[in-house]
């Protein structure tokens, strides 16, 4: 059976009418996580873009086929280590995952994933990164990269975008210890739906999954590159797909002869006004990062 | 042969708790509750308690996985106090909101700043429109049994919210009384297990909670929250009935009046300081001055009705409030009193403020707090500022 | 007011939304020049694309038109199907 045909086979939980962005490759991500986790799955989706286009439902409708909620921005780690520890408890094993975006895992809800992870608490948390608050008219969040516009990282005469990095949260999340963390990409179709299935395999601690989704209205790009563009972040090793298993980490796309940065970033406005020292800096954080990767993963 | 144990106040809530079989119970120490969790996680250590612990990483989260657990299914059971419940803010408004009988007892304690880690009600009664029953006791005894009661209360059907014990820290939370210790059966046989079906989070009957909701929904849901408030009225006096027919111990519901038969100067106090000023009550009885007090114990839902018909025939009436409202310089409780009373405008009524950050509020205190009332009385003086009750020995 | 069957914030009955009226042109897969590869289906946001007996159709109840099957089609079988056209 190809990849195709078996998520064909599998049923979408989610509603088949959501009102995501023309093109969104965060409304795929989730609609795809779902299919593969199955029926048998209580999921959160935290305020942010899944949550803005009534996937969690609208006055006294649901969006989606299985239960789902909104936690606080803040909380969706623990309010999912209730429901699991209680579902333990009574000996029923029910997949209980969290399907938040960036601003909801790494800025306001970093404390309560940090404590769970720490705790070894068995939920299923996948983080869908688009580089910002998108559902509000994209504002910064720790997940936005050097250099990119946002609506509160103006470009004007005294500043030119965000001045810092990206926070590298799979690494961070990996130095849990968690028993599984691996990065995605929905151009990745296959390789992402196999991590799925690993998360949901794990039964021993915390599963984590960061996808690098990219946003159409935020970054300003046309609905139909939306494939293309996340695919150009992993080949310019902007967006690296590895994975840290049982204490191991492994290059899942060795890209070894990236695209010029510029390529990738040229592709949307987000990125229009950046300075060639912009790009040098960007490009060095990018290989430092991708050094010390493969460093990881041979060890 | 009556169990009778030495007990502090956090040991006598962690035991009413136990006795109440929560599923989960989460709780972040802070001082003056920590005892309390230590006392529930050796409990857990030596097996004689069988609730699932989570150790979480702030009360945000203790609240957040109990909000998570309630939903599931579970009954759970946290405690926290001050600055704690100033973190959980966002997941308690939720909590009642949901609807999650959760029960967590509340050690009160000032707010900083200052720097203080001593008693005052000023982080309960804080965030009283929160949405939760509140219930202030005043000993050890009554701590225990009412957090048995909690729970029966916020599960009731008509009722399905959640609730708060809330007890002084160091007054009761460290000081130990003799408390009698009911045994489990008895428990068991006051106490039925909650099955939730409102909100449920289960994949074998799906839902969505909290669905993005516009505003002829929500207003609809509040309606709903005030009549299950109102309902809690009834059924805290039916559950203090019950509880005192089976356990032998009466807490007179909503309100507890002493020696109110006749009174015409009258003492409303909250917590732990009432027994101060039962003896002053009982002294200025002595001297043939009509006088008594009534006890708020249930503050959300407020005993309006009650505090009317008790106050009815005062002729001057003092609240004591170890508490402040910024802007009205009253305590919250005054504003309570004079809302409840709005219909008696000619009884002079006077706001005492006292007993701050710990501050010991002595009998000698509210000797003056009463002699201030006779005379607000006696010269029918209706505009009275705040009477700051301040202990003056030491210092 | 508004009543519902419930006490709190819940929802039981499906919530539908009618994103194909988004559309501006409906995508079509040229049956003649598919491969089926399935990277439609992979790759299409709202899973409007279904397999049918081994082959791909598009269900436009629901396809917002967004374009992401045209230019993922690594056969190129897939197009907007134009006003003209559909006539």
């Amino acid at each position: 059976m190809s990849i195709a045909e078996k998520i064909a086979s599998y049923e979408d939980m989610v509603g088949p009418g959501i009102t995501a962005c023309l093109g969104c490759n965060v409304e795929l991500s989730m609609r795809t996580a779902l299919q593969v986790l199955g029926h048998n799955t209580i999921v959160a989706i935290p305020p942010g873009c899944m949550g803005g286009v009534q996937s969690v439902g609208w006055a006294d409708k649901t969006g989606m086929k299985i239960p789902v909620f909104f936690p606080l921005l803040d909380n969706t780690a623990s309010m999912l280590t209730g429901i699991k520890k209680y579902y333990e408890r009574i000996g029923r094993d029910v997949n209980a995952v969290a399907f938040a975006g960036d601003g909801a895992t790494l800025d306001a809800g970093f404390q309560a994933l940090s404590g769970a992870a720490e705790r070894g608490d068995n939920i299923i948390y996948i983080c869908y990164d688009n580089e910002g608050y998108m559902n509000t008219g994209f504002q910064r969040s720790s997940s936005t990269s050097l250099g990119s516009w946002t609506s509160t990282t103006p470009v004007g005469e005294k500043s030119k975008g965000k001045s810092s990095h990206k926070k590298d949260m799979p690494l961070i999340m990996a130095a849990h210890g968690i028993p599984y963390m691996a990065t995605a990409s929905p151009a990745y179709m296959p390789d992402l739906i196999k991590k799925l299935e690993k998360a949901k395999n794990v039964k021993n601690g915390l599963a984590y999954i960061h996808i690098y989704n990219s946003c159409s209205t935020g970054w300003g790009y046309d609905s139909e590159k939306s494939i293309e563009i996340v695919r150009k972040g992993v080949q310019s090793r902007f967006m690296p797909i590895y994975e840290f298993e049982n204490g191991k980490y492994k290059l899942n796309i060795d890209v070894k002869n990236p695209i010029p940065l510029k390529d990738y970033l040229s592709s949307m406005k987000k990125y229009k006004h950046v300075s060639e020292e912009q790009i040098a800096e960007l490009q060095e954080f990018i290989n430092e990062k991708w050094d010390n990767l493969k460093k990881l993963c041979a060890e | 042969m009556k169990n009778i144990k030495v007990l502090d106040g956090n040991h006598a809530a962690a035991i009413g708790a136990i006795l109440s079989k929560p599923d989960v119970v989460a709780a972040y120490p802070i001082t003056p509750q920590t005892p309390l969790v230590q006392h529930f996680s050796q409990y857990v250590a030596d097996g004689v308690m069988n609730s699932t612990i989570v150790e979480p990483e702030s009360e945000h989260s203790a609240m957040s996985v109990l909000t998570g657990a309630s939903l599931a299914g579970a009954r759970t059971f946290t405690a926290t106090s001050s600055q704690g419940l100033a973190l959980m803010y966002e997941p308690y408004f939720r909590a009642s909101t949901m609807r999650l009988p959760i029960v967590m007892n509340i050690v009160n304690r000032e707010m900083i700043s200052p720097q203080s880690v001593w008693g005052g009600p000023q982080d309960s009664l804080t965030v009283r429109d929160a949405g939760w029953i509140q219930i202030y006791v005043e000993d050890n005894q009554e701590i225990l049994d009412m957090t048995i009661q909690a729970f029966k209360i916020a599960e009731n059907k008509d009722v399905l919210l959640p609730i708060n014990i809330c007890y002084d820290g160091f007054y009761l939370s460290h000081m130990t009384e003799g408390v009698e210790v009911p045994l489990q059966e008895e428990v068991n046989g006051f106490l039925p297990p909650y099955k939730p079906t409102h909100v449920k989070l289960d994949p074998e009957t799906p839902m969505a909670v909290d669905p993005l909701t516009p505003g002829n929904y929500l207003q609809y849901y509040r309606e709903l929250h005030m009549q299950a408030m109102d309902n809690a009225k009834k059924i805290i006096k039916e559950v203090n009935d019950e509880f005192a027919e089976k356990f032998g111990r009466d807490y007179f519901g909503l309100v507890e009046p002493y020696r109110m038969e006749d009174a015409e100067y009258v003492l409303v106090t909250l917590g732990s300081l009432t027994g101060a000023a039962r003896i002053a009550v009982d002294m200025a009885r002595e001297k043939g001055i009509k006088c008594g007090l009534i006890k708020i114990r249930s503050l959300r839902p407020f005993p309006k009705d009650e505090v009317r018909e008790l106050l009815k025939k005062a002729k001057a009436i003092g609240v004591i409030d170890r508490n402040v409202s910024f802007g009205w310089h009253t305590g919250i409780i005054y504003q309570e009193i004079k809302s409840a009373i709005s219909n008696l405008d000619a009884v002079p009524t006077v706001p005492f403020i006292g007993g701050l950050g710990g501050e010991d509020l002595t009998t000698d205190l509210m000797v003056e707090a009463l002699d201030c009332v006779i005379k607000a009385g006696e010269n029918k003086q209706i505009d009275n500022e705040a009477h700051w009750l301040i202990n003056r020995k030491g210092r | 007011m508004t009543k519902t069957d419930f006490i709190c914030a819940v929802g039981k009955e499906l919530n539908i939304i009618d994103t194909g009226s988004w559309q501006v042109y409906p995508p079509v897969i040229q049956q003649d020049k598919c491969k089926k590869c399935g990277m439609c289906l992979l790759y299409c946001p709202t899973n409007s694309v279904k397999l049918i007996d081994g082959s791909y159709y598009i269900k436009l109840d629901f396809c917002k038109g967004c374009g992401v099957c045209i230019n993922e089609c690594p056969a190129k079988a897939i197009k907007f199907i134009k006003e003209d056209e559909q006539k």
